[in-house]
Order: structure tokens, then sequence, then C-alpha cells
């Protein structure tokens, strides 16, 4: 599903404009428009509910055990993160396709300064944040300013970035950072779970009030839907553009700072593979509580489900080639029903 | 538009420079004397090592069954879609169920989150002990093992490093591997194919930690019985092996025709090596050898082409040697210093053994499961 695909999804799905009241004859209609929009709108959150009710008649005893849940809450931290900041550029009209190399970036850039060179850990987090801003600096300055396709700029700069990483880190893991950091990450608990799970969690309220509750986050999406339209009506098309791509670098990094947390190590090639699971999240959310568009709640949802199928898998110890048609049939089936159940309501619109 | 081309071309360029630049990082030819090769103990090492390998008990005799009666391992295997380590992970199930003993595995794709996730489910099913399978390594999920050990449950990490490396002070005990031997066969195989001409380009992938041993075993193998040979070294990180590899063999190959070997440090890389070779023009000049025994490219061997020589492993052995040490820690002995995993060097001559097609595990006997049973006191 492209960015214009999931965004033309959102302008039939959602409705625009102040509220007012339709003639006696559409109620029905209106109400059955209603009811399929929640229908929509929670089918996700259902369907992972139900997901967890069969793992757990599986495996009561694992499955449903609350360091389980915990477990897969913490665990998930740095997807999360990872995943809301490409949201950004993807609402803005564009892809970030050097984030996995960014958040790797980051975590190398701690372990290397930090066990290798003994800088204090405060500073060398401040530094590996620097990075991101930097690489979403170069990618948003050629992108948006250059004129050039966002997911070629990316491409090329997650293939710097690793370049970069592999030189800094001598192609090597680095172990050794300093328990300060690994304390402030998944050292400390709260109610059980990881302080990681609970930073991912904020990372999604501010994305969500960004959206939903600023005047930028309107901007966003009307930049991402239709740049000219938007340019015409005063939006700064180009500044949107830019601040997302650097936000989007910047959460990467967060998010390999969260990975060095974790591991207290950082390896190579730590944030690569993490890219096509956050952009199967990225999309599946545009499924969920806010259908259509890419929202922070659909997002984490998203991810969490995913996760959950994953670990339910393993649990079961079902062979891991199981985990990737569980991925990728997910995503394909939940856009398809989204797809198909908007074109029943327009049709019953229409009748 | 123009102005578009030249941008894109001019990132595209970069990147490339730089990236080449940083992951396939070279050392330059070298030779440590003009000395004469030592052929007769290449040739000694290579010949304990084709044979049928034997089993050498890795510690006194125990009850295993009593030592695993009701109790469960929980085995957290590198990455499941790796055939080799699903091979030891399934071997391990076997074997356990003949001592009494139950294995629960989590199957994942390697990602450390995944490993993260399974250590801690070890926790909340109250396993008995964790065992990391086949390079998990511990470095990379030290807090997350030592809530394990805070939880009172023994780690034992298998065929993750070799005895001269750094272990972690986490882990209860390891199954060291003997990867820098591995290394000397694949020098010494090619110090004997090229009667003291070896002139050879050894591929490492340092993002795995037992690349280092084996590379260090090739050198030491090099300086000890053909000083005079040339050794270039060349690494490529495992997630670029399908893009690097070929076009470092060919560059490698044209930048140096004399090149008659290429050692890459797993066999693996062979699938990239090959068509290098190939692209080069340098069939019938140049050859490969290299270490882990995977059946399909043990087949190349038999074919008797460019592939001469596999140092193989066996992972049922591999499967049993880490039961072995983790029923020690649960009986409350003394862990095992050695499990003796075996190496076996495959050539054309002793690969129709493997299989025909080669099978993974097979060509190394049954010595070692009649004295895994028999130190369990099973036989």
């Amino acid at each position: 599903m492209s960015i214009e695909t999931a965004e033309a999804v959102a302008a039939e799905v959602t409705v625009s404009g102040p509220e007012v009241d339709p003639p006696p004859a559409a109620k029905p209609r209106e109400t059955a428009r209603r009811r399929g929009n929640s229908l929509q709108k929670w089918a996700l959150v259902a369907i992972w509910i139900v997901l967890i009710a069969v793992f757990g008649a599986l495996m009561p005893q694992s499955f449903l055990s609350a360091q389980n849940f915990q477990s897969l809450l913490g665990s998930q931290a740095i997807l999360v993160i990872l995943t809301l900041g490409l949201v950004l550029p993807l609402t803005t009209g564009d892809y970030d396709l050097s984030a996995g190399a960014v958040l790797s970036l980051s975590a190398m850039t701690i372990a290397v300064l930090n066990a290798q060179q003994g800088w204090p850990i405060w500073l060398a987090v401040l530094a590996a944040l620097l990075f991101g801003v930097v690489v979403g600096t170069i990618n948003a300055v050629v992108t948006v300013l250059v004129g050039i396709d966002s997911l070629i700029v990316t491409l090329g700069m997650g293939s710097i970035g690793t370049g970069v990483v592999l030189w800094i880190g001598n192609s090597q893991t680095i172990s050794g950072v300093a328990d300060a950091l690994v304390e402030a990450v998944v050292g400390t608990r709260l109610f059980g779970v990881p302080i990681a799970f609970y930073y991912g969690l904020l990372c999604c309220i501010v994305v969500w009030y960004l959206f939903e509750h600023t005047s930028l986050g309107r901007r966003m999406l009307f930049t991402g839907r239709g740049p000219r339209v938007a340019r015409l009506s005063g939006v700064n098309v180009t500044r949107i553009r830019f601040g997302s791509l650097v936000a989007s670098s910047f959460l990467a990094a967060v998010a390999g700072v969260l990975y060095v947390g974790t591991s207290s190590a950082a390896n190579p090639g730590a944030g690569e593979p993490m890219v096509l699971p956050a952009m199967a999240a990225a999309f599946l959310g545009t499924t969920a509580i806010r259908p259509g568009r890419f929202n922070a709640w659909g997002t984490i949802v998203a991810v969490y489900f995913l996760s959950t199928g994953i670990t339910g898998l393993a649990l079961l110890g079902i062979p891991s080639f199981v985990q990737n048609l569980f991925y990728g049939g997910t995503l394909v089936l939940a856009v398809v029903l989204a797809k198909l159940a908007r074109r029943r309501y327009v049709r019953d619109d229409a009748s | 538009m123009l102005n578009k081309m030249w941008g894109v071309t001019a990132l595209v360029l970069t990147g490339t420079i730089l990236a080449g630049c940083s992951s396939g990082t070279s050392t330059p030819a070298v030779s440590v004397s003009a000395g004469p090769a030592n052929l007769a103990a290449a040739q000694a090492l290579l010949d304990e090592y084709t044979k049928v390998p034997a089993f050498t008990s890795p510690g006194p005799a125990f009850d295993a069954a009593a030592a695993g009666a009701g109790k469960t391992i929980f085995a957290l295997p590198s990455n499941s879609s790796i055939s080799f380590v699903e091979q030891t992970t399934t071997a391990l199930e076997e074997i356990a169920k003949e001592v009494g003993v139950g294995v629960q595995t989590y199957p994942n794709q390697g990602q450390t989150s995944q490993w993260g996730q399974g250590i801690d489910t070890a926790i909340s099913t109250k396993a008995d002990l964790l065992q990391l399978v086949n390079g998990v390594d511990p470095d990379l999920v030290t807090p997350q093992l030592k809530n394990v050990a805070a939880a009172g449950i023994p780690i034992v990490d298998t065929h993750d490093l070799d005895f001269g490396q750094a272990h972690n002070s986490v882990v209860d005990a390891f199954v060291d591997g003997d990867f820098v031997t591995a290394g000397k066969l694949i020098a010494a195989w090619a110090i004997t194919a090229t009667k003291g001409k070896a002139n050879v380009l050894i591929l490492t992938s340092n993002n795995y930690k037992n690349s280092f041993p084996v590379a260090d075993g090739m050198r030491a193998e090099f300086a000890a019985d053909c000083p005079s040979c040339i050794q270039k070294e060349v690494n490529v990180n495992g997630p670029d092996w399908a893009t690097k590899l070929q076009s470092t063999v060919q560059t490698s190959l044209t930048a140096d025709p004399g090149i008659n070997y290429i050692l890459p440090t797993f066999d693996g890389m062979l699938t990239y090596v090959i068509p290098g070779i190939r692209s080069a023009g340098a069939v019938g000049k140049v050859f490969a050898a290299s270490y882990n025994g995977s059946p399909d490219m043990l087949d190349l061997v038999r074919d008797n082409g460019i592939v001469r020589m596999i140092v193989g492993e066996n992972p049922a052995q591999i499967a049993a040697a880490g039961l072995d040490q983790s029923l020690r820690i649960l009986a409350g002995l003394e862990p095992s210093a050695d499990e003796h995993l075996v190496l076996r060097a495959f050539t054309a001559d002793n690969v129709a053994e493997a299989g025909t097609p080669a099978k993974l595990g097979q060509g190394y006997g049954d010595a070692w499961h009649a004295g895994y049973l028999t130190t369990w006191e099973l036989g």
C-alpha cells in the first residue's frame, strides 16, 4: 500500500468539516456508516484480543503470565519509537529508509564513545542524538531543498550510515556500555514493565497530540495529501517536510539509545532488520483507531499486535518461517479487509 | 531534471564509495618470511582430521537421567531460520528425550529483541536451565542474562566462542568450539594443495565472533608451516555477503592474478565466492576451502571443482555436548572444561561418507552418540 493509497483511504473514510444533521431519509445510512467506521476502527484491536485469547487458551501457564506481557511490552519499545518516527514523514508524503541505519549509528556511537573512549554516558547519548539530527538534516536538505525523491535519498543515506557504523565499530559488536544507561532503560520497572515501554508510550502520546490537537499536525496531514493544494492554502510545505524528516531521524536515534540501554552493547547490524517490521507496523496502523491515516495509537496497536503473534508462535515452538507468514499475511490481509470494508460502505452510501 | 539526475548520481556514488571503504575492509598482502614450507607438518595436521572423529569423554561419567528427571532446559537458538542452528536444536530435543529431560525451544529469527523476550520467557516459565544455542551473543543480552542469574537459573552457552576468546562472566558454563583448529586445517590444505606456494585471499566476517579465531588459526598455520605463503585479508560482514563478496573476489583476482586459493571463514560465503571466481575467468586456477560443513557446500567438494576442502562440524554432537554440559550443571557437578567438539576435513576422497547428496551431520560416525550414552550411564 503506497502512502497515496493510505491517504486516499483516509480521505474516503474520514469525515472532515463541521458536523451537520443529515436529512431524515439519510439517517439510517449515516448510522450504518458510523457503525461501519467504528467496526473498522476497532477491528485490529478486536483481532488482537482474539489472538491473545487463542494463545492464552493454548498456553495458559506461559502466555498469560504477567512476566510474558511485561517482557512483550518492554522488548518492543525500540520498534515502537522507530515506527512512530517513520510515521511522521509518511504522513507528509515522504519515506525514511535510513531509520534503521540511524538506529545502528546511534547505538554504535554510544558504545564507541562510552565503552571505548571513556566519554560520560550522557555525553555519548547526546552525541548519538546529534548524529540523528545531522542525518535527518541531510535527508531533508537533499529531499526537500534539492528536490530528490525521499526514497532514493534515504536509501543512500542509510547505506552511508551503515558504512560509517562498520567503520567506527570496526565491523564488530562493542559491549561494556555504562550500567547507568541499562538502568535507565530496562533496569527500572514500573508495574513490572521495563521503563523503556513508558518511553515508547510517551512518544506515542506526543505524536498523537501532535496529529490530533495541533495545527502543525493538521498541516502535516494536508501536506501529505496534496502538497500543491497545501502550499496554495498557505502551508509552508517545505518546512513541514523538512521537519518531519529531521524528527524521524531523531526518533530513530532515540531508538538507538534504547537499543544500547537494552543490550548494554551495540552491534553493527542492529537497525536494518527493524525497518521492514516498522514499515509493516506503520501501514498496518493505518487500519486501526484512525482508519486510513498514519496515526499514533494505530501504530502502537499494530506493533504489539504483530509482536503478540510472533511471541505466541515462538512459545508454541512453531518453526520460525511461520513468523514471516504471520507478519506478511497479517499486513496484506488487514489492508485488503480495510479496503473492502470501505468499498462496501461507499456502495451502501450510493444505494 | 538534469540537476536531479546529477544529485542522485552523486549521492549513490558517495554512498557506494563510503560503504565500500568501510565494510569491505582489507589488509595488504603479507608473507611472514621467505622460509621453506613444512609440507609434511601441514599434511600431518590434515591427516589427523580426515578420519572419522573418535569420541573423547568430556569428563567423569554421571547419572544423567537422575540429573535431568523432571527438569526443563530452555533452549534459545541464535537464529532458527539457519539450517545448522535448527538441526542442532532438533537434535538437542531428540537426545534429551533419550535422557528423559524436557526441552522447551524458543524459535526466533535472530533479532536481539527476540532473544531478550526468549530469555524473559525462560524466567517466567521457571526453566531449570537456560541454554544459548549456536551463537546467541551473551554480550548483546547481558542485562537480561543478569535477570536469569538473579532468578537462580544457570546459563550454558554452546558453540559460540573459541577457548581463547573472552567469555561473559554472567554465563555459568560454555561449550567452546575449536575454531582455531578449523582455521589451521583450511590453511594446511591451501599449503599442501599448492605445494607451499599458496597465495591466498582470506575472507573474514567479523560481525560473527567466531570468524576471528578461524582467521587466527589460518594465520597461525601459515606462520608455522608456510611463512613464505602470501596472505591478503578482506572483511565482508554477513549482511553484505550477497552484495559485496562476489565483487570483492573478482577485483582481488584482477588486482593479483597470482592468487590461487580463496579461504572464507564460513562456507556460506562460498555461494558468492564461486561466481566471483567464475566471472574473473579464474576457474581451474583458483580454488576454495572453508569451514562449517553445510551439505550443499560438501556436494561441491564431491564435484571436485572449485571447492576442494571443507572443515565440517556435527550439529548433533554439538547438541549432545550442550546437553552434557547442562546436565552436569543440573547434577551439581563441575562443568566440563572441554566437550571436545569434533571437526572433520572433507575432501574429494572422503566426502562420499557425508552422503550423496550430503546430509547435515552425516560423515562423523556414531562414536559420539555411544560415547555420550556411556558417559551418562545410559549405555
